[in-house]
């Protein structure tokens, strides 16, 4: 490995290439960049050995090891193999900065400051580009550490990278970006890293994006987005499409992101939703943001307690594809109270033919729908649950607090931080 | 045939099908046209038509050509390329260049705007206004324009100010101007080779050619989409904005050298000529003077914290545009914004040192034209840009010498006033 973490291009561009005895073979003044594996890769350092004489390159297997303060090369002045440059090689500094990165259709978005590169299987690979503020002040020569009252203000500037991961080639050389938004390698996106997209793209281009996605994919990956964009997004939809967004949404998000936008707006959302849908997400939205009814989801597997296990197993086939998260049976009666509860995989190592009520656990955890939403998670942290139930006063069950969702109170801050900032 | 299909079928004339598609383009070309009759023009045009009477009318002839050579280059970069000239500035020059460039034009364009207002407040004085009612008025009347009205319907009031600014038509011909010495001042132009003399051409030509009108004019060619093969629809555009400058500007100074010359009245502002035209041609000839003035002002003060925003965003891949919602494009509005409150506060500040800003603006505005200008006539030149719509030999003798007489004249129009200063 020649080189450890993560630099950027502007910090390597003008430095000098030393030989192995420590004379100076020239400055850095590009990089040559081909495709790789999945980032494209930094064939060769561009280098000029005096001003005015010809561009040529060192190719990066013949560099010892490099970081931000010196760059060595393997080889012996006399044994360098430096090379002219080809044609229509792509150049980082001279194609690739400085462009824009647009998106499919043609509307810009942002422009390339910096690169970051980094060292993969031994090859250095371009892995985000900065399109910031930092980057700017870096390219400027601004980013001065010795000056530490600046130093401070620019460490309050946030970062912001694309990860190469979203960036595609539009044409055969890499010059022309665009921001991967074809259906195919969206699809195949965790929902986060949809969200991740969205948040980035013109809002012109948002909803052409969530037209050719569709309205499951978008209803994932909609809870995934930071709460500003997420309003936005939602304020300027149509109710239309909002309503059925929200219908394929679990309830619990669904009331969280209507619980947020504008009464009126909402109220028009839910009043375009189906009746069934609707009611859900109005029960949610009842109860205050900080407590355990706020937490909750009302999808959730009731069945009474006449039921045997084999029709248990019959009926959970017929509606696990809607409920998110199966882990455990709640037994009711007719008033809908709990009675009980069965982890799902006890089901499994009972008779067939056994009652629930024989075999259901009756000393179920529950919470009150007012309690704290932190009092809910510890519950479940004490308890080791993957779901607690949530009653009202009568004991009814109304909904349940899945696991997933008490990360968000313990973490509240990685549901804020916003998208694509690295460290 | 109803009434729809007689219409259709005269759009199929080749005569209206022109005519439609010319209207749709037209815009860009005699908005900029008339943007460039700002207050600073007017009072340039005023104080010669006073000093010199008709003497000077020869110098719109160059003025003319200098003006259509670069605004033509404009609009074919930005018909071919799709990209605004600070993008393209940032894509063939780097970071820096660009960085350096565009700070000396924002502080220019901060001057220039404050100018603007100090033209607003000159002209309602005229009609008994205070500066402190009429410039924030006029301040929040312009952005509100901006931010909560479209481009569409923004660019169709700025066409009706544009009309507006031919009251100079009626002005002069108020003033009763002696037809047979105009005649003869154009075909045989007196030339004197003193310092003010030529100070004064050199302010004419000038003052009709700005660094930041060529960002704005290639900006609304693209907000405009307008496509090659209507490249001739736009090139009238342009020719029909130039004529209009020229136009306003020989009724300016025809008004004035009718009267004020005639009467040995020299006068120093815009304000003054307004001032000065009552008595000698009729208060109503002052007031439309005056009321051209204003309308000159509010235009432009409307035009260039929007163009500045407009070019700072381009180059460093902020969102931009006026169609855009105010949290769409937070950078842009809060740089539109900005610069208004500032131009506001300088003309706003009692005993502000108005002339001395003028003045440094000039100055700023004459360094960053041939640096502008340069950058055009490389950019214009490369294949890689622009493909087969490079410059021809013809164009090119043109714009250099345009260039290079532009820098001469710059050159003096700075030294001057900073050596006349010093003496």
């Amino acid at each position: 490995m020649k080189f450890q973490g993560e630099i950027f291009l502007s910090e390597l561009t003008g430095k000098n290439v030393l030989a192995p005895d420590g004379g100076s073979i020239g400055k850095i003044r590009d990089f040559t960049v081909i495709r790789g594996e999945v980032f494209p890769q930094i064939d060769a350092f561009v280098i000029r050995t005096r001003p005015g004489a010809p561009l040529l390159r060192l190719a990066y297997e013949d560099i010892e090891l490099f970081n931000r303060r010196f760059i060595l090369s393997r080889l012996q002045p006399d044994q360098l193999r430096l090379q002219a440059l080809r044609e229509k090689e792509t150049l980082a500094v001279r194609d690739i900065w400085d462009k824009q990165i647009v998106d499919i259709n043609g509307a810009k978005i942002v422009r390339v400051n910096d690169i970051k590169v980094r060292e993969i299987d031994g090859k250095l690979s371009l892995i985000a580009v900065d399109v910031g503020i930092r980057g700017l002040l870096r390219r400027l020569g601004l980013k001065k550490d010795d000056w530490p009252l600046w130093k401070k203000m620019v460490q309050r500037i946030p970062y912001d990278l694309i990860s190469w991961r979203f960036i595609q080639a539009l044409e055969d050389d890499i010059t022309h970006l665009s921001l991967t938004v074809s259906t195919r390698d969206m699809q195949s996106l965790h929902p986060y890293e949809i969200a991740d997209i969205l948040t980035q793209i013109p809002p012109d281009n948002q909803a052409a994006l969530i037209d050719t996605l569709g309205i499951d994919t978008i209803a994932e990956a909609i809870p995934e987005m930071d709460e500003k964009h997420q309003k936005d997004l939602m304020e300027r939809m149509d109710q239309g499409k909002a309503a059925d967004i929200m219908e394929a949404m679990s309830p619990d998000d669904a009331a969280d992101i209507l619980g947020d936008m504008p009464e009126e707006k909402a109220d028009a959302i839910i009043g375009e939703m189906h009746g069934e849908e609707a009611e859900d997400v109005k029960e949610l939205l009842r109860h205050e943001e900080d407590t355990a009814g706020g937490l909750m989801t009302t999808d959730f597997l009731a069945v009474n307690p006449e039921l045997t296990v084999a029709e248990a197993l019959a009926f959970i086939r017929l509606v696990c594809a809607e409920i998110e998260n199966i882990y455990v049976l709640y037994v009711l009666d007719k008033q809908e109270r709990l009675l009980g509860s069965l982890p799902i995989n006890d089901l499994f190592s009972q008779p067939l033919d056994a009652k629930l009520a024989t075999i259901m656990n009756t000393r179920v955890k529950t919470i009150h729908s007012d309690s704290d939403d932190m009092e809910a998670a510890e519950i479940m942290a004490k308890y080791n649950l993957l779901s607690l139930p949530v009653v009202d006063k009568k004991n009814k069950l109304i909904g349940i607090i899945t696991v997933d969702d008490t990360l968000e109170v313990l973490l509240p801050s990685i549901k804020k931080r916003s998208r694509y900032r690295q460290k | 045939m109803t009434l729809g299909d007689k219409v259709k079928q005269r759009l199929k004339t080749p005569f209206f099908a022109n005519l439609v598609i010319f209207l749709s383009i037209l815009g860009p070309g005699i908005i900029t046209g008339s943007v460039d009759n700002d207050a600073g023009g007017i009072t340039t045009y005023a104080v010669a038509g006073s000093h010199y009477g008709y003497r000077l009318l020869w110098t719109l002839l160059p003025a003319f050509v200098v003006l259509l050579v670069v605004q033509e280059m404009n609009a074919r970069m930005g018909i071919v390329t799709g990209k605004g000239l600070a993008d393209l500035i940032r894509e063939s020059f780097g970071v820096k260049i660009t960085f350096y460039i565009f700070l000396g034009l924002l502080v220019a364009d901060i001057g220039n705007t404050a100018t603007e207002f100090a033209g607003i407040a000159g002209s309602m004085q005229i009609f008994g206004v205070s500066k402190y009612l009429s410039v924030p008025l006029a301040a929040v009347a312009v952005w509100i324009l901006v931010v909560k009205g479209t481009y569409k319907f923004a660019e169709r009031i700025f066409l009706v100010f544009s009309v507006f600014l031919l009251s100079y038509v009626v002005s002069a011909l108020l003033a009763k101007p002696d037809w047979l010495k105009i005649g003869a001042a154009l075909i045989r132009p007196q030339v004197q080779f003193d310092r003010p003399y030529l100070g004064m051409v050199i302010g004419i030509i000038g003052t009709t050619i700005a660094p930041w009108m060529q960002f704005y004019m290639q900006s609304a060619v693209i907000e405009k989409r307008i496509k090659l093969k209507d490249y001739r629809f736009a090139l009238w555009d342009v020719i029909i904005g130039c004529l209009a400058t020229v136009t306003v500007a020989f009724f300016i100074i025809i008004a004035c050298a009718a009267t004020l010359h005639e009467q040995g009245i020299e006068i120093h502002e815009a304000k003054d000529a307004a001032l000065a035209l009552k008595p000698l041609a009729g208060a109503f000839a002052g007031e439309i003077f005056a009321f051209g003035l204003f309308v000159a002002s509010i235009f432009s003060a409307t035009i260039l914290p929007l163009a500045t925003a407009f070019y700072v965003c381009e180059a460093f891949g902020f969102e931009a545009g006026i169609d855009k919602k105010l949290k769409e494009a937070p950078k842009f509005y809060a740089l539109f914004t900005a610069i208004i409150v500032i131009g506001v506060i300088i003309i706003l500040i009692p005993g502000a040192p108005l002339i001395a800003i003028t003045i440094w603006t000039q100055v700023l505005n004459g360094m960053l034209l041939p640096v502008v200008l340069i950058c055009m006539m490389i950019m214009v030149n490369k294949k890689e840009i622009m493909g087969v719509h490079v410059n021809n030999r013809f164009q090119n003798l043109v714009g250099w010498s345009t260039s290079l007489l532009l820098i001469i004249l710059t050159f003096f129009l700075i030294a001057w006033p900073l050596l006349a200063r010093l003496a």
